[in-house]
């Protein structure tokens, strides 16, 4: 049996790209449904809430990859990978995204972090989910001016996010780590092991 | 611009970015955009059709930004012209600077990516990154074999779409029930792809030869420097 190591084997990095690229598509689908009711939405004032609904979605890749992996760093990585994978795509956001990446993935991060790498059930990935909500919200204050909504409005903003959050990199992303582990196919990973 | 290291020119817009969220100026944030967009639009070789049908998502968005901003902005004191709109909401002229603030800067922004990706090659990109910013070979080539089965995967999104119709079942576009299989395959390809790679000698610690070099010239330190001194000297001065 292998032992468990904090440096990256090559086909861990593929497998953390590869996530990344699943959930890439995925997004561009959430993408359109998005912003169709972004654009429904404008009219009213409530645009922002169009990109809230789906944005659970950009922190899959660091809260999967951090729950198979169960590696020092594997959730920020994953996230920075998704990041340069959507520039290398074209992404309209071009070199922001990165610096989102990193942030996105921080949060996850900390709280992996946090529990030594060693704790992973559900409570753990719903607080991933929430700490990637929180900084990512953090830095939507620079990047996009959130300073300027009122209070009221911003209530809303975080508390959609945080639903979303919740629901795809928390519940989700548990959900299909187990069942990916159940029928077998992470057996030269640490979650796979530990369900063995 | 096609010449310029693509690194070094996603590390300068990276800054040109990052000068732009710290600070509110709209008449800054709407030339940088024209600028940018005029660049990218002139730029021999640019799929110039392709540039103006991305423009229609960021006018969309800006668009909903500047309501947003209009409608619930935080309050700068009341003062200032009292305007009603659609009959029942009035808004007052320090939100009009919020609703501009916001979504100029969502141009700025559409921009500096604009350039970006219509200037730019993934392949060049990631040989930049590899060569000038040392992200380790394993990293390189593995987000680079990744990345080639984004056509792929994206068919696959379909196909399963279909398999799950086929079968009566109704899925939503970012359901469980279309991510499980995509992800198992995401499995099982991976770990061919990666077995793949290391048995035809790939190796990351290995000294490599390289067939592609990316290049730093001083135009790429003068972009670094000028846009973002232009920048700067636009927040100072105008």
């Amino acid at each position: 049996m292998e032992k468990k190591t904090n440096s990256w084997k090559l086909k861990e990095i593929i497998l953390a790209a590869m996530i990344c690229i699943v959930f890439g598509v995925v997004y561009l689908a959430g993408v359109y449904l998005s912003s169709f009711i972004a654009t429904a939405l404008t009219p009213a004032g409530l645009s922002p809430l169009g990109n809230e609904i789906v944005f659970g979605v950009w922190f899959m890749a660091a809260t999967l990859a951090g729950y198979i992996l169960q590696k020092p760093g594997a959730a920020i990585v994953s996230e920075v990978i998704a990041a340069v994978i959507e520039v290398l795509l074209g992404n309209w956001f071009g070199p922001m995204v990165i610096v989102a990446g990193i942030i996105q993935g921080a949060g996850a991060e900390l709280v992996f972090a946090a529990y030594r790498y060693k704790k992973f059930n559900g409570g753990v990935m719903y607080l991933a989910a929430a700490a990637s909500c929180v900084t990512s919200f953090l830095w939507s204050f620079v990047r996009s001016g959130y300073g300027q909504f009122s209070v009221p409005f911003l209530v809303l903003l975080f508390v959609i996010r945080l639903i979303s959050s919740l629901i795809f990199a928390g519940l989700i992303c548990r959900l299909i780590g187990d069942g990916l582990a159940k029928a077998g196919l992470l057996k030269g990973y640490e979650l796979g092991r530990r369900h063995e | 611009m096609k010449s310029l290291n693509p690194g070094y020119k996603l590390l300068t817009l990276i800054i040109a970015s990052l000068l732009l969220s710290v600070t509110f100026h709209i008449r800054l944030n709407l030339i940088i955009a024209a600028g940018c967009l005029l660049v990218t639009f002139c730029t021999p070789g640019v799929n110039r059709r392709r540039l103006l049908l991305g423009l229609l998502p960021f006018f969309l968005a800006a668009l909903g930004m500047f309501t947003a901003g209009l409608y619930f902005g935080a309050d700068g004191g009341n003062q200032g012209v009292e305007v009603t709109m659609f009959g029942q909401r009035t808004l007052y002229a320090s939100n009009l600077t919020t609703a501009l603030q916001l979504s100029s800067r969502i141009l700025a922004y559409g921009g500096l990516g604009m350039l970006y990706a219509f200037t730019s090659n993934a392949f060049e990109l990631v040989m930049s990154l590899m060569q000038q910013f040392h992200l380790p070979p394993k990293f390189a080539y593995g987000i680079l074999a990744a990345y080639h089965f984004f056509p792929v995967v994206r068919e696959e999104y379909g196909i399963v779409g279909a398999a799950l119709k086929a079968r009566g079942v109704k899925a939503g576009p970012v359901s469980t029930k279309r991510l499980f299989p995509m992800l198992v395959q995401a499995m099982e390809r991976s770990e061919s792809l990666a077995m793949a790679m290391e048995s035809r000698g790939f190796q990351d610690d290995a000294p490599r030869a390289t067939a592609f070099r990316t290049r730093v010239r001083p135009a790429d330190f003068c972009f670094l420097f000028g846009l973002n001194g232009l920048i700067t000297a636009g927040l100072l001065f105008l």
